[in-house]
Protein backbone atom coordinates (compact mmCIF):
# COMPACT_ATOMS: atom_id res chain seq x y z
CA UNK A 1 0.00 0.00 0.00
CA UNK A 2 1.64 3.77 -0.78
CA UNK A 3 0.39 6.49 0.84
CA UNK A 4 -1.53 8.87 -1.73
CA UNK A 5 1.29 11.96 -2.83
CA UNK A 6 0.69 15.43 -1.83
CA UNK A 7 0.22 16.18 -5.97
CA UNK A 8 -2.84 14.76 -6.14
CA UNK A 9 -5.55 16.70 -7.77
CA UNK A 10 -9.50 16.69 -8.07
CA UNK A 11 -11.18 17.54 -10.36
CA UNK A 12 -14.81 15.98 -10.05
CA UNK A 13 -18.29 17.19 -10.90
CA UNK A 14 -16.90 20.34 -12.70
CA UNK A 15 -19.20 22.64 -14.55
CA UNK A 16 -19.46 23.03 -17.25
CA UNK A 17 -19.00 19.32 -18.73
CA UNK A 18 -15.52 18.76 -20.66
CA UNK A 19 -12.58 16.26 -20.29
CA UNK A 20 -10.79 15.84 -17.29
CA UNK A 21 -7.69 14.53 -19.03
CA UNK A 22 -6.36 14.86 -22.22
CA UNK A 23 -3.17 14.10 -23.78
CA UNK A 24 -0.31 13.24 -21.76
CA UNK A 25 -2.29 13.67 -18.66
CA UNK A 26 -2.16 10.94 -15.81
CA UNK A 27 -5.19 9.44 -13.26
CA UNK A 28 -4.82 7.62 -10.37
CA UNK A 29 -7.59 4.66 -10.58
CA UNK A 30 -8.74 3.81 -7.15
CA UNK A 31 -10.46 0.46 -6.97
CA UNK A 32 -11.29 -0.27 -3.12
CA UNK A 33 -8.03 -0.50 -1.28
CA UNK A 34 -5.51 -0.09 -4.45
CA UNK A 35 -5.03 1.82 -7.33
CA UNK A 36 -2.97 2.21 -10.00
CA UNK A 37 -1.60 4.97 -12.74
CA UNK A 38 -2.82 5.48 -16.23
CA UNK A 39 -1.62 8.09 -18.73
CA UNK A 40 -3.81 8.94 -21.77
CA UNK A 41 -1.27 8.82 -24.48
CA UNK A 42 0.08 11.22 -26.86
CA UNK A 43 -1.33 9.62 -29.57
CA UNK A 44 -4.67 9.57 -28.44
CA UNK A 45 -7.58 11.81 -26.74
CA UNK A 46 -10.79 12.06 -25.09
CA UNK A 47 -13.75 10.65 -26.70
CA UNK A 48 -17.18 11.73 -26.22
CA UNK A 49 -19.79 9.24 -25.41
CA UNK A 50 -23.05 10.40 -26.92
CA UNK A 51 -26.23 10.25 -24.82
CA UNK A 52 -27.32 6.79 -24.43
CA UNK A 53 -30.59 4.90 -22.88
CA UNK A 54 -29.98 2.11 -20.53
CA UNK A 55 -33.01 -0.18 -19.40
CA UNK A 56 -33.20 -1.65 -15.86
CA UNK A 57 -36.34 -3.65 -16.72
CA UNK A 58 -34.91 -5.97 -20.04
CA UNK A 59 -36.39 -7.94 -21.30
CA UNK A 60 -39.46 -5.73 -22.65
CA UNK A 61 -41.90 -5.99 -21.15
CA UNK A 62 -40.86 -6.86 -17.61
CA UNK A 63 -42.32 -4.98 -15.40
CA UNK A 64 -41.46 -3.17 -11.87
CA UNK A 65 -44.20 -3.83 -9.00
CA UNK A 66 -46.19 -0.61 -7.51
CA UNK A 67 -45.09 0.86 -4.18
CA UNK A 68 -45.77 -0.70 -1.23
CA UNK A 69 -47.67 0.57 1.73
CA UNK A 70 -46.21 -2.28 3.57
CA UNK A 71 -43.14 -4.08 4.31
CA UNK A 72 -40.16 -3.83 1.94
CA UNK A 73 -40.63 -2.68 -1.52
CA UNK A 74 -40.37 -4.53 -4.38
CA UNK A 75 -36.92 -3.91 -6.42
CA UNK A 76 -35.21 -4.80 -9.76
CA UNK A 77 -31.61 -4.56 -9.98
CA UNK A 78 -29.89 -4.41 -13.75
CA UNK A 79 -26.12 -4.67 -14.18
CA UNK A 80 -24.79 -2.14 -16.58
CA UNK A 81 -22.64 -4.06 -18.73
CA UNK A 82 -23.78 -1.23 -21.27
CA UNK A 83 -21.69 1.49 -19.34
CA UNK A 84 -18.01 -0.87 -19.88
CA UNK A 85 -15.35 0.72 -21.63
CA UNK A 86 -13.33 -0.85 -24.23
CA UNK A 87 -9.68 -2.01 -22.61
CA UNK A 88 -7.48 -0.22 -21.15
CA UNK A 89 -9.93 2.99 -20.53
CA UNK A 90 -11.98 4.88 -17.99
CA UNK A 91 -15.38 6.19 -18.51
CA UNK A 92 -17.12 9.40 -16.95
CA UNK A 93 -20.59 9.29 -16.74
CA UNK A 94 -23.49 11.64 -16.11
CA UNK A 95 -26.51 10.66 -15.87
CA UNK A 96 -30.15 11.08 -15.87
CA UNK A 97 -33.55 9.50 -15.20
CA UNK A 98 -35.45 8.90 -18.14
CA UNK A 99 -38.91 7.94 -16.90
CA UNK A 100 -40.78 9.14 -14.34
CA UNK A 101 -42.17 7.86 -10.73
CA UNK A 102 -38.83 5.15 -10.58
CA UNK A 103 -36.03 5.78 -7.91
CA UNK A 104 -32.81 4.50 -9.04
CA UNK A 105 -29.99 3.59 -6.75
CA UNK A 106 -26.62 3.18 -8.20
CA UNK A 107 -23.91 0.69 -6.39
CA UNK A 108 -20.26 -0.01 -7.71
CA UNK A 109 -19.79 -2.69 -6.41
CA UNK A 110 -23.31 -4.26 -6.02
CA UNK A 111 -22.86 -4.08 -2.40
CA UNK A 112 -22.32 -0.25 -2.05
CA UNK A 113 -24.19 2.35 -2.63
CA UNK A 114 -22.12 4.80 -5.02
CA UNK A 115 -23.94 8.45 -3.60
CA UNK A 116 -23.66 8.06 0.22
CA UNK A 117 -24.59 9.76 3.28
CA UNK A 118 -25.52 7.59 6.03
CA UNK A 119 -27.17 5.78 3.45
CA UNK A 120 -26.94 5.39 -0.29
CA UNK A 121 -28.97 8.53 -2.13
CA UNK A 122 -31.27 7.40 -4.42
CA UNK A 123 -32.02 9.67 -7.95
CA UNK A 124 -35.30 10.20 -9.59
CA UNK A 125 -36.66 12.21 -12.77
CA UNK A 126 -37.36 14.73 -10.63
CA UNK A 127 -34.07 15.31 -9.43
CA UNK A 128 -31.76 15.30 -12.43
CA UNK A 129 -34.15 16.40 -15.42
CA UNK A 130 -34.39 20.29 -13.96
CA UNK A 131 -30.73 19.92 -13.82
CA UNK A 132 -30.30 19.26 -17.21
CA UNK A 133 -32.70 21.66 -18.80
CA UNK A 134 -30.76 24.05 -16.93
CA UNK A 135 -27.73 23.08 -17.96
CA UNK A 136 -26.52 22.15 -14.25
CA UNK A 137 -24.77 19.44 -15.17
CA UNK A 138 -21.93 19.77 -12.64
CA UNK A 139 -24.96 18.73 -9.86
CA UNK A 140 -26.14 15.56 -12.11
CA UNK A 141 -24.43 11.65 -10.69
CA UNK A 142 -21.36 10.84 -11.52
CA UNK A 143 -20.17 7.75 -12.23
CA UNK A 144 -16.66 6.54 -13.32
CA UNK A 145 -16.13 3.07 -14.70
CA UNK A 146 -12.68 1.65 -15.63
CA UNK A 147 -12.67 -0.89 -18.61
CA UNK A 148 -15.45 -3.41 -17.70
CA UNK A 149 -13.89 -3.84 -14.37
CA UNK A 150 -16.15 -2.21 -12.57
CA UNK A 151 -19.74 -2.26 -13.70
CA UNK A 152 -22.47 -0.17 -12.10
CA UNK A 153 -25.47 -1.80 -10.94
CA UNK A 154 -28.82 -0.16 -10.88
CA UNK A 155 -31.68 -0.75 -7.87
CA UNK A 156 -35.06 0.58 -9.19
CA UNK A 157 -37.92 0.99 -7.05
CA UNK A 158 -41.63 2.48 -8.63
CA UNK A 159 -42.65 5.30 -6.89
CA UNK A 160 -46.15 4.97 -7.85
CA UNK A 161 -48.76 2.81 -5.44
CA UNK A 162 -51.21 2.88 -8.40
CA UNK A 163 -49.25 1.93 -11.75
CA UNK A 164 -46.76 -0.74 -12.68
CA UNK A 165 -43.94 0.74 -14.66
CA UNK A 166 -42.98 -0.73 -18.48
CA UNK A 167 -39.74 1.16 -18.39
CA UNK A 168 -36.70 2.39 -15.92
CA UNK A 169 -34.39 4.41 -17.71
CA UNK A 170 -31.48 6.38 -17.48
CA UNK A 171 -29.57 8.49 -19.98
CA UNK A 172 -26.14 8.35 -19.70
CA UNK A 173 -23.22 10.16 -21.82
CA UNK A 174 -19.64 11.47 -21.00
CA UNK A 175 -16.78 10.75 -22.01
CA UNK A 176 -14.08 7.72 -23.17
CA UNK A 177 -10.39 8.36 -22.01
CA UNK A 178 -7.63 5.64 -23.76
CA UNK A 179 -5.23 4.77 -20.98
CA UNK A 180 -1.99 3.11 -20.68
CA UNK A 181 -1.17 1.82 -17.32
CA UNK A 182 2.10 3.30 -15.75
CA UNK A 183 4.60 0.84 -14.23
CA UNK A 184 5.03 2.52 -11.06
CA UNK A 185 7.62 1.64 -8.00
CA UNK A 186 8.57 3.67 -4.92
CA UNK A 187 11.83 5.70 -5.23
CA UNK A 188 13.77 4.39 -2.40
CA UNK A 189 15.81 8.08 -1.91
CA UNK A 190 12.79 10.16 -1.49
CA UNK A 191 10.13 7.69 -1.04
CA UNK A 192 8.02 9.36 -4.16
CA UNK A 193 6.53 7.02 -6.71
CA UNK A 194 8.17 6.81 -9.74
CA UNK A 195 7.37 5.83 -13.48
CA UNK A 196 9.27 4.37 -16.32
CA UNK A 197 8.62 7.04 -19.25
CA UNK A 198 8.90 5.87 -22.68
CA UNK A 199 12.81 6.25 -22.78
CA UNK A 200 12.80 4.01 -19.92
CA UNK A 201 13.74 6.80 -17.52
CA UNK A 202 12.18 7.00 -14.12
CA UNK A 203 10.33 10.04 -13.85
CA UNK A 204 8.09 11.39 -10.88
CA UNK A 205 4.47 11.62 -11.12
CA UNK A 206 4.08 15.69 -10.61
CA UNK A 207 -0.25 15.61 -10.58
CA UNK A 208 -2.65 12.77 -11.01
CA UNK A 209 -5.93 13.34 -11.25
CA UNK A 210 -7.67 10.68 -8.66
CA UNK A 211 -11.24 8.95 -9.69
CA UNK A 212 -12.50 6.05 -7.50
CA UNK A 213 -14.11 3.21 -9.04
CA UNK A 214 -16.15 0.29 -7.57
CA UNK A 215 -14.44 -3.21 -7.69
CA UNK A 216 -16.16 -5.81 -10.05
CA UNK A 217 -19.39 -7.82 -8.38
CA UNK B 1 -50.11 20.12 -22.02
CA UNK B 2 -46.52 20.29 -22.37
CA UNK B 3 -44.50 17.79 -20.52
CA UNK B 4 -44.08 19.02 -16.86
CA UNK B 5 -45.80 22.14 -17.39
CA UNK B 6 -46.24 23.64 -14.03
CA UNK B 7 -43.76 21.36 -12.45
CA UNK B 8 -41.22 24.18 -10.59
CA UNK B 9 -39.65 22.76 -7.46
CA UNK B 10 -36.98 20.60 -7.47
CA UNK B 11 -37.65 16.54 -7.23
CA UNK B 12 -41.30 17.51 -8.49
CA UNK B 13 -42.68 15.67 -11.69
CA UNK B 14 -45.60 14.92 -12.84
CA UNK B 15 -47.93 11.75 -14.04
CA UNK B 16 -51.64 11.12 -15.53
CA UNK B 17 -54.06 8.81 -13.97
CA UNK B 18 -57.93 8.52 -15.58
CA UNK B 19 -60.45 7.19 -13.85
CA UNK B 20 -63.74 5.70 -15.23
CA UNK B 21 -66.71 6.05 -12.22
CA UNK B 22 -69.52 3.60 -12.55
CA UNK B 23 -71.39 4.12 -9.69
CA UNK B 24 -73.27 6.77 -8.81
CA UNK B 25 -72.28 8.81 -5.18
CA UNK B 26 -69.82 5.93 -4.62
CA UNK B 27 -66.24 6.40 -3.72
CA UNK B 28 -63.73 5.91 -5.99
CA UNK B 29 -59.43 6.57 -6.20
CA UNK B 30 -58.26 8.65 -8.77
CA UNK B 31 -54.65 7.97 -7.63
CA UNK B 32 -52.77 6.68 -3.79
CA UNK B 33 -50.30 9.54 -3.02
CA UNK B 34 -46.58 7.54 -2.69
CA UNK B 35 -46.23 8.76 0.92
CA UNK B 36 -45.19 5.88 1.98
CA UNK B 37 -40.96 5.11 2.62
CA UNK B 38 -38.81 5.94 0.40
CA UNK B 39 -41.00 7.65 -1.70
CA UNK B 40 -42.69 10.42 0.58
CA UNK B 41 -44.13 12.73 -1.52
CA UNK B 42 -47.34 14.56 -2.00
CA UNK B 43 -49.93 15.06 -5.06
CA UNK B 44 -51.00 18.62 -6.13
CA UNK B 45 -53.44 18.94 -9.01
CA UNK B 46 -52.36 20.65 -11.79
CA UNK B 47 -55.30 19.41 -14.60
CA UNK B 48 -58.78 17.67 -14.52
CA UNK B 49 -60.63 16.24 -17.62
CA UNK B 50 -64.28 15.65 -16.49
CA UNK B 51 -66.72 13.98 -19.19
CA UNK B 52 -70.01 12.22 -18.66
CA UNK B 53 -69.66 9.53 -21.16
CA UNK B 54 -73.73 7.95 -21.28
CA UNK B 55 -75.89 10.25 -23.21
CA UNK B 56 -78.30 10.56 -20.21
CA UNK B 57 -78.08 14.16 -20.91
CA UNK B 58 -77.92 14.98 -17.55
CA UNK B 59 -75.54 17.25 -15.86
CA UNK B 60 -73.00 15.38 -13.11
CA UNK B 61 -71.44 16.72 -10.06
CA UNK B 62 -67.48 15.33 -9.23
CA UNK B 63 -66.57 15.93 -5.31
CA UNK B 64 -62.98 15.65 -4.73
CA UNK B 65 -61.14 14.89 -1.08
CA UNK B 66 -58.17 13.99 0.13
CA UNK B 67 -58.11 9.85 1.26
CA UNK B 68 -56.24 7.11 0.83
CA UNK B 69 -59.07 4.54 0.40
CA UNK B 70 -56.76 1.53 0.87
CA UNK B 71 -55.09 2.27 3.77
CA UNK B 72 -55.70 4.85 6.87
CA UNK B 73 -52.31 5.71 7.42
CA UNK B 74 -52.17 8.80 5.62
CA UNK B 75 -54.08 11.74 7.24
CA UNK B 76 -58.05 12.07 5.49
CA UNK B 77 -58.80 15.71 5.00
CA UNK B 78 -62.30 16.22 3.40
CA UNK B 79 -64.67 13.78 2.72
CA UNK B 80 -67.60 12.78 0.11
CA UNK B 81 -70.04 15.01 2.14
CA UNK B 82 -67.19 17.58 2.78
CA UNK B 83 -65.37 17.70 -0.57
CA UNK B 84 -62.06 19.90 -1.16
CA UNK B 85 -62.80 20.29 -4.74
CA UNK B 86 -66.07 20.48 -6.21
CA UNK B 87 -66.23 20.25 -10.69
CA UNK B 88 -69.72 20.76 -12.28
CA UNK B 89 -69.88 19.08 -15.76
CA UNK B 90 -72.36 19.52 -17.90
CA UNK B 91 -74.41 16.51 -19.35
CA UNK B 92 -73.71 15.09 -22.65
CA UNK B 93 -74.44 12.40 -25.34
CA UNK B 94 -77.88 12.07 -25.52
CA UNK B 95 -79.13 11.74 -29.39
CA UNK B 96 -77.49 15.09 -31.27
CA UNK B 97 -75.46 16.47 -28.82
CA UNK B 98 -71.43 15.80 -29.05
CA UNK B 99 -69.72 14.53 -25.33
CA UNK B 100 -68.79 17.39 -23.50
CA UNK B 101 -65.96 17.71 -21.72
CA UNK B 102 -65.13 20.14 -18.19
CA UNK B 103 -61.59 20.61 -18.40
CA UNK B 104 -59.48 22.92 -15.60
CA UNK B 105 -56.03 23.85 -16.27
CA UNK B 106 -53.95 24.28 -13.72
CA UNK B 107 -54.79 28.35 -13.72
CA UNK B 108 -58.33 27.72 -13.07
CA UNK B 109 -57.96 24.92 -9.97
CA UNK B 110 -57.06 25.51 -6.52
CA UNK B 111 -53.89 24.28 -5.83
CA UNK B 112 -54.87 21.56 -3.39
CA UNK B 113 -52.59 19.60 -2.39
CA UNK B 114 -53.05 16.14 -1.58
CA UNK B 115 -51.27 13.85 1.31
CA UNK B 116 -53.33 10.40 1.00
CA UNK B 117 -54.27 10.65 -2.04
CA UNK B 118 -57.28 11.86 -4.70
CA UNK B 119 -60.96 9.81 -3.87
CA UNK B 120 -63.69 11.36 -5.30
CA UNK B 121 -67.54 10.68 -5.99
CA UNK B 122 -69.86 11.26 -8.84
CA UNK B 123 -73.59 12.25 -8.76
CA UNK B 124 -74.12 10.10 -12.28
CA UNK B 125 -72.78 6.76 -13.59
CA UNK B 126 -70.50 6.84 -16.29
CA UNK B 127 -68.30 9.89 -15.59
CA UNK B 128 -64.60 9.70 -16.96
CA UNK B 129 -61.83 12.06 -15.14
CA UNK B 130 -58.41 12.15 -16.22
CA UNK B 131 -56.30 14.36 -14.46
CA UNK B 132 -52.34 15.35 -14.47
CA UNK B 133 -50.88 15.46 -10.87
CA UNK B 134 -47.65 16.92 -9.94
CA UNK B 135 -45.88 14.73 -7.57
CA UNK B 136 -44.02 16.72 -5.26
Amino acid sequence: MVTTVSSTVTRLNRYPYEPILMSGQKVRVQKGQVYKYFEVPRFEAPKLIPPFEVEMLSPFPKTLATLSDTGAQTQQSHECTEMDVQTPGLGQYRLIALDKGVLFELFQPQSTSKFQTLTGIPFHYGTTMQFYRNQLWSLLPEVFVLNDESTPVIKVTNMDMNKTKQHARIIAFGFFYPLRELETQIDPKTNRIVYKDDAGNLRFIQAALTVEVGVKS
Amino acid sequence: MSVDAGVDELGSYTEDYTLNILSANTSFQLARAPWPSPVNKKMQLLQINVTPTVGTGLGSQVVIWDQDLSNSTPPTRGSAGGAILTIGATGSAVSGTATATTALSEIQTVEHTFIAGVAMQATTVNVNVAATLKII
